[in-house]
């Protein structure tokens, strides 16, 4: 029996240093769960209907281990994607200096795709705010300065999870309604994309 | 052993339980049966003829590792109880220790208490590496397994610690002692493996990806290319099933029979493998269209492989590529894959270079579009001026100049330069000396962009009174003028700047 062939209206990948909660925020948007999962390696494919003004949008996301050593395959992982959600853990000053690693790989994205920076563990310094290692104001600059948007998240609460999520449809459908998403495919292993001309156009948070 | 991968089919959900090596399962009740039935049968004449073997020999200790005897044993999978010594000798970690009393001892005590560059990511993942199994949940073999892990960090230092050895070493510590444990992760990493599968670029192992996929479309034609054709990039699966030989991936029966002919026959058993179950699943790969789908199909292989006899069957039937053929495709790949890795890197570099330029760009626009707001009226009146000032000119021919040059030079420019120049430029009274350096600087900063574009905005910052209005055409037309004017204008600028 075969089955057709799905659309997916958005392309949605996760980066960020690991053990900052890729894999728990996939979790959390797709599922509604929280649980501690087992390190992730390799990449993985979920999906998630977006409910837009007019129709239903079916989503992908992709989720893949953060190790640094990983990275050479990033060209393959961010083919295609039409946002980023990049993540630091507030509790983990390094995984914020380090976010330049993960903006680097924006090179293999889609060109009219938008970074939405997340700050994660928001739950963590609910009770004691000593383990905040990195300052609200400090997040807000960097999306700032990286011309995207910003959020600090809480998989394990929820906190700020619909916030996001009802942002990603939003920001899609405002794109949507300039360009086609393209669907590129080329088999071409290892392609190093050679620089667009045209810088990205994004608003900011 | 199976990593729990959650799906969104509702069907899938099975409540968690234990196989009999206490790794978490979630085989439906017939994948059990199917495991049970095929398994149970072989392992009792398997465990017959190792009894056999051994009381043959002599004893475990006294089993010789290249015996042709011991291949086909190896191939119908070693008794549980004896694994942990058989693979000690299968893989070669025993000579290594003997040849080395001491050796760990030393190296734990030389290092304690001190941190490698790899400390934090085994921190990281000491409590992910088989949370669900029993074992794991005692500090004191967490314990274990931080030792043998930070032990080979600081032996190795190139390639430190690299995700996937985590679980080869957690599998091992399950079946000997942590100096066994070191040693084997040793001999596999050091000797099993290629070189450089685990380092730092992982070059090796880029390359036994290129040589699957080479093999998928020599072997198993049909399959290589309905893969292509479906753009799924196999690497990120593949490249784990070869990390931990396919150890987190597969139901525990099947890892430890791949890994008992894994020990035996080397490394080109990871191919064996992955064509096979490509082979077995194909079916199911042909049905499915969806490229998502499909990509999670694949990945799920490994975890539906529950008769291990059926796999292995499959992998020594596959037509046989010899250890020399293997070889042959790695040495092939080997300029190809250090090639593209130096690109990508290169790649990385200059286009990190143009996101600061860019970043560095923005600001200043934030900056100039506050002091604009002031200057708004006189801006439109300056720009219709420009022409009949030397000053502006001047600007004009300078950045003309210099956006040939761009491209050539940009790479050597700093940001932090950029601000500098700008103070300068506030205070500067349009002598020709600084203008050219103002206009240089600016104009490498947008380098690789719209040529156009960038000496527009280049002027605009330049001659700071000019800003907003400008359209392109505009500065397109200044520049033209210039260029056609070129000496003129040097004359004129000398006797300005005099």
């Amino acid at each position: 029996m075969n089955e057709e062939e799905e659309k997916y209206d958005l392309k949605i990948i996760l980066l960020g240093s690991s053990k900052v909660g890729k894999t728990t925020l996939v979790n959390r948007l797709t599922q509604g769960t929280f649980e501690n999962p087992e390190q992730t390696t390799g990449a993985t494919f979920s999906k998630k209907k977006y409910q837009g003004e007019l129709q239903e949008y079916t989503f992908s996301i992709w989720d893949t281990a953060g190790e640094e050593r990983f990275d050479s395959l990033s060209s393959f992982y961010c083919r295609n994607s039409g946002c980023e959600l990049i993540l630091y853990d507030i509790t983990d000053r390094n995984s914020f200096t380090n976010l330049d690693r993960f903006f680097d790989k924006l090179q293999y994205t889609n060109e009219d795709s938008f970074v939405i920076l997340i700050g994660t563990k928001l739950d963590l310094i609910e009770e004691t705010s000593k383990l905040r290692k990195v300052t609200l104001e400090e997040g807000k600059k960097k999306a700032n300065d990286k011309n995207s948007y910003f959020f600090e998240i809480s998989s394990k609460t929820g906190h700020n999870i619909q916030e996001l999520w009802e942002t990603v449809g939003d920001l899609f459908e405002k794109n949507s309604q300039k360009n086609e998403i393209k669907h590129r495919q080329d088999n071409n292993h290892f392609q190093i994309n050679s620089f667009t001309n045209n810088q990205k156009k994004k608003n900011c948070c | 052993m199976m990593k729990k991968i959650r799906s969104n089919d509702p069907i899938e959900e099975i409540p968690i339980h234990k196989d009999e090596y206490g790794f978490p399962v979630h085989y439906t009740k017939e994948q059990e049966e199917i495991l049970r039935a095929s398994t149970m049968k072989n392992k009792k004449i398997a465990i017959m003829k190792w009894k056999a073997f051994i009381e043959k020999q002599g004893g475990v200790p006294a089993i010789v590792r290249k015996s042709p005897q011991l291949k086909k044993l190896a191939r119908k999978g070693i008794p549980n109880d004896l694994r942990g010594s058989v693979w000690q000798i299968l893989s070669g970690s025993k000579e290594m220790k003997e040849a080395n009393p001491n050796y760990y001892q030393e190296l734990s005590n030389r290092y304690q208490g001190q941190t490698s560059r790899s400390t934090k990511q085994i921190e990281n993942d000491l409590h992910r590496t088989f949370p669900d199994h029993v074992f794991f949940q005692k500090p004191e073999n967490l314990e274990k397994l931080r030792n043998v892990l930070v032990a080979y960090s600081w032996r190795n230092d190139k390639i430190g610690y690299c995700q996937s050895m985590n679980f080869i070493a957690g599998l091992l510590l399950l079946y000997m002692n942590e100096e066994d444990t070191f040693w084997m992760l040793v001999a596999i990493i050091e000797d099993k493996m290629p070189r450089d599968y685990y380092s730092q670029d992982m070059v090796a192992s880029h390359i036994d990806l290129r040589v699957l996929q080479k093999l998928l479309l020599k072997r198993l034609n049909k399959i290589g290319k309905y893969i292509i054709s479906k753009s799924i990039s196999l690497e990120l699966i593949t490249q784990q099933w070869f990390l931990c030989i396919y150890l987190t991936c597969t139901p525990t029966e099947t890892t430890l029979r791949i890994w008992d002919a894994f020990l035996f026959e080397g490394n080109k058993m990871l191919f064996r493998i992955a064509l096979a179950l490509f082979k077995i699943n194909k079916d199911t790969l042909f049905s499915l269209k969806d490229h998502g789908k499909l990509f999670m199909a694949i990945k799920k292989f490994p975890e539906l492989a529950f008769d291990p006899d059926k796999l292995l069957t499959t992998a020594f039937q596959i037509k046989m590529f010899s250890r020399r053929e293997v070889n042959k495709l790695r040495v092939y790949f080997k300029p190809i894959v250090e090639k593209e890795l130096e690109n990508l890197k290169q790649s990385r570099i200059e286009y990190r270079k143009k996101r600061q330029q860019m970043e560095a760009e923005k600001k200043k626009k934030t900056s100039e579009a506050n002091s604009n707001e002031n200057s708004n009226e006189n801006s439109n009146e300056n720009t219709n001026q420009n022409s009949n000032e030397n000053s502006n000119e001047n600007t004009n021919q300078n950045s003309n100049e210099n956006s040939n040059e761009n491209s050539n030079q940009n790479l050597n420019q700093n940001s932090n330069q950029n601000s500098n120049q700008n103070l300068n430029q506030n205070s500067n009274e349009n002598s020709n000396e600084n203008t050219n350096q103002n206009s240089n600087e600016n104009s490498n900063e947008n380098s690789n962009q719209n040529s156009n574009q960038n000496s527009n905005q280049n002027l605009n910052e330049n001659t700071n009174q000019n800003t907003n209005q400008n359209s392109n055409e505009n500065s397109n037309e200044n520049l033209n003028e210039n260029s056609n004017q070129n000496s003129n204008q040097n004359s004129n600028s000398n006797q300005n700047s005099n």
